[in-house]
């Protein structure tokens, strides 16, 4: 088994791309600064439950710790099937592995581990500043942080064992290609309706004990375990007992609860093995095959986006309707535009939930558009999301076919420029449909609703042009899928970068926002000097967002300018 | 296939299709490119040989404006390849050695991208490439999606679109591999059309006998130097090894033991 690993051991930490070791040590201060933060925060929150009353303060502790633990070992299982998919149906490397002599059993162990691994690390990463913070608040001893290393041993080997066994057998009813599809739509789906229904329960009425009706009513509700026939209880469990977060100590339970785990990562990964080594290769066979593309191949489909892109230039347009094409027949990306309507459902939805009018006119009125002037910067978090997830890792997803690009009389500046407007038309109608829905539904006067399209627009040129800017500046032609150009240096950089320019842009247009405001207020209405002010906010606005978009798509052009050179 | 007046024999002064001086390339410390020299002329068909890591493909990188040179000078049909690169560009068609092709596009929908590409007007395209479909047997596939195609599907395809818009000079690179006997004789057959027209052709390969039947004149490259370049009857002249194949000659010219006999010589 060892020897199949050995590949990817070796390739750790022999990232020989220009800039490799920057970009690591930004990574790793980014994520001590990750860890930092979230440490403090939970730190805060635990210590906050304990003063308002110890025995509820560790009655909700060990509830939080449940429903963390439950959400993530349900981030666990996904990551592991998606990741169980390519690497035993979809890695380049298999061809070899299974045209050589190694028995099923081998091959089983060692996807078993790399399954396990790629699918979990970055769970535990995320959720280790938040165990150290129950330890520590708890003053947790060594058998705590015993417990922990094995019972979260025991959950990522059953996240990748269940994985593994669901892709195995999906994979033998569809091919591997449209399983994953299928499934990242099926994972959408589960997504959208989770975040959903959570909005619609409205939590943040759950929490408020005066609407229960008893106070034991309330106790009863936390004491109820969640979910208690998962491994997720059971690691919540044993973990509560050891921190004290249990009115008196049950050996008995921590013995029960971790045999039960154990128990129960034993029999996963027996299963997992059995239906390995009598279904995959079948699987495997069936993984070979494609599929086709029966709504959007027909030619009408293509013509109807050629004539969508006629306004540009011949080259422009050709790569617009190439990237459209290849975005609607990859169910992996349009499926994501389901995700999308439901995150602007709900955004819709929370500004439906306001009561403003229980504040009365005049507060109502400054609460409104106030809540309209915010709406600018929330869209803008909103338009980085999406660039940063369909329009940053664009030029990267060329990959290996960029010698199309590059062996015609295309500058890289004609390329970058096309991924552009193919990214900003989409978004800014996205960016706009929002913000003049939210502002139909807040009844923002009309100056603000003006003052936010205009802002948006120009918010949304500049964050499509730092996301194709800086996928050109920092370029992953390697990438497997988006999602790894998103989550590195790049990702990290236009996130920051992006926050950045919503936050000046919005922090210009305070002041003449406020000046209207404080007009409207007086019931002076919005005079000359006000409707002067908020211009020349616009417009400082536009130009902070022109600087960035043009110095964007130049460093990114002159960057793939240097790799030509270099030969990077 | 049409002859053309080529835009390098318009001045009246016949010049090279492509022709390099002291070209060079440089990886961090290693050298892909020692200073070559290449005189290729228009209507031939030009065969570029040497072992793996010979700096075959970074040679052809070079030509097609995909990577800058570290010193020397490069011109394709009458234009500098660092200095006009879309000059350069606009008279090339290019096959790479692994071709990777967008997947969820048909293959009518790649050749009207290329076209596109290169500024062509639909009819012109459709006009164009048909021929070029009928005679690589891709009528059936071309409204298929690319990923459902054949690794030697995906050659012609590639081929079909790099000609598309007549280039004075063909570059490709490895383009035999993974066609089938008859898809090779049917390519062959092509460059052996389009150099007849007055256009060169200018291929990389491995395979020898590529070379020997098809082309004119071919150079051998090692370690970055160009150990020789001529017809094969100069070649095997210089190797020392009248009437031998072009395999013997090739084996002898890159025997590490014939490199240092030559450096003696000299």
């Amino acid at each position: 088994m060892k020897s199949l690993l050995l590949p990817r051991i070796k390739s750790i930490g022999r990232d020989r791309r220009p800039g490799a070791r920057r970009r690591a040590v930004a990574l790793i201060a980014l994520g001590g600064l990750f860890w930092i933060g979230a440490y403090a925060a939970v730190a805060r929150i635990l210590r906050h439950f304990s003063t308002v009353d110890p025995d509820l303060g560790s009655l909700l502790a060990s509830k939080l710790l449940s429903i963390l633990f439950l959400l993530w070992l349900a981030f666990l299982v996904f990551s592991a099937l998606l990741t169980a998919l390519g690497q035993c149906f979809l890695a380049r490397d298999l061809p070899l592995w299974l045209s050589s002599p190694i028995p099923l059993r081998r091959l089983f162990r060692a996807k078993l581990v790399e399954v396990a691994t790629i699918a979990s690390w970055t769970g535990v990463f995320l959720a280790l500043p938040v165990w150290v913070a129950y330890g520590v608040v708890f003053e947790a001893g060594p058998a705590y942080y015993l417990f922990l290393a094995v019972t979260v041993a025991c959950c990522v080997v059953i996240a990748g064992a269940v994985g593994m066994l669901v892709a195995v057998a999906v994979v033998n009813l569809f091919p591997a290609r449209r399983a994953r599809d299928l499934l990242s739509l099926v994972a959408l789906a589960f997504l959208v309706g989770m975040a959903v229904m959570l909005r619609m329960l409205r939590p943040e009425e759950f929490v408020r004990p005066e609407d229960f009706g008893t106070w034991a009513e309330y106790l009863v509700t936390l004491a109820d375990p969640t979910l208690p026939w998962l491994p997720s209880y059971w690691t919540a469990r044993v973990l509560s007992e050891v921190l004290g977060l249990t009115v008196t100590f049950n050996g008995d339970a921590v013995l029960r609860a971790l045999g039960l785990l154990v128990l129960s990562t034993l029999i996963t990964t027996a299963a997992s093995a059995a239906v390995f080594r009598t279904m995959y290769r079948t699987g495997y066979s069936k993984s070979q095959e494609g599929h086709r593309a029966r709504w959007t191949r027909p030619a009408w489909w293509h013509g109807a986006l050629t004539l969508a892109a006629r306004p540009f230039p011949q080259r422009i347009r050709a790569i617009i309707v190439k990237d459209a094409a290849t975005f609607f027949r990859d169910p992996s990306q349009w499926a994501q535009i389901f995700l999308l309507v439901a995150v602007v459902a709900m955004y819709l939805y929370n500004f439906q939930v306001l009561r403003l009018e229980v504040a009365g006119e005049g507060v109502g009125f400054f609460m409104r558009n106030l809540l309209g002037f915010l709406n600018i910067a929330l869209v803008g978090f909103v338009v980085s999301a999406l660039a940063a997830r369909f329009i940053l890792p664009g030029l990267s997803l060329e990959g290996s076919t960029m010698w199309v690009l590059r062996a015609s009389p295309l500058s890289w500046s004609e390329i970058l420029w096309a991924k552009f407007w193919g990214g900003f038309l989409p978004v800014a109608l996205v960016a706009e449909m929002v913000v003049l829905l939210s502002n139909a539904v807040l009844h923002t006067s009309w100056s603000m609703s003006i003052l936010a399209v205009v802002a948006v627009l120009s918010l949304s040129a500049a964050i499509v042009g730092l996301a194709v800017g800086l996928g050109a500046a920092h370029p992953r032609f390697d990438a497997a899928d988006g999602a790894q150009v998103t989550s590195g240096y790049a990702g990290l950089l236009f996130m920051i970068l992006s926050a950045l320019l919503v936050f000046l842009s919005v922090t210009v247009l305070a002041w003449p926002v406020y000046h209207s405001f404080r007009a409207a207020w007086l019931g002076w209405g919005a005079g000359a000097a006000e409707i002067a002010g908020m211009a020349a906010g616009l417009i400082a606005v536009g130009g902070l967002c022109l600087i960035a978009l043009l110095t964007a798509m130049q460093s990114g052009t002159r960057r793939l300018q240097a790799l030509e050179s270099t030969g990077g | 296939m049409q002859g053309v007046e080529s835009e390098l024999s318009r001045s009246g002064v016949e010049v090279s299709a492509i022709a390099c001086t002291g070209l060079s390339r440089v990886f961090g410390r290693h050298v892909a490119l020692d200073g070559i020299a290449l005189d290729v002329r228009p209507g031939e068909l030009y065969g570029f040989l040497g072992p793996n890591g010979a700096g075959k493909t970074t040679t052809i990188r070079i030509l097609t404006g995909l990577l800058l040179p570290s010193g020397g000078t490069a011109h394709v049909a009458g234009f500098d390849v660092v200095r006009d690169p879309f000059e350069v560009k606009r008279r090339i068609g290019y096959v790479p050695d692994r071709v990777f092709l967008y997947e969820k596009l048909t293959g009518a929908e790649f050749l009207e991208f290329v076209g596109d590409l290169y500024g062509l007007g639909r009819g012109r395209v459709r006009g164009a490439a048909q021929p070029y479909i009928e005679r690589f047997g891709l009528g059936a596939w071309i409204h298929e999606l690319i990923e459902a195609y054949s690794h030697g599907m995906r050659q012609k395809l590639a081929l079909a679109a790099a000609l598309l818009h007549e280039p004075e000079v063909l570059i490709l690179d490895e383009p035999m591999v993974g066609l089938d006997p008859r898809s090779a004789r049917d390519v062959k057959g092509l460059l052996q059309e389009f150099a007849a027209a007055g256009r060169t052709v200018f291929l990389s390969t491995h395979t020898l006998e590529v070379a020997e039947t098809l082309c004119t004149r071919v150079a051998i490259i090692q370690a970055g130097r160009i150990l020789t370049q001529g017809t094969l009857d100069d070649l095997r002249r210089e190797a020392r090894h009248d009437g031998g194949s072009l395999e013997a000659v090739f084996l002898r010219l890159t025997d590490p033991l014939a490199g240092i006999e030559r450096a003696a010589l000299a």
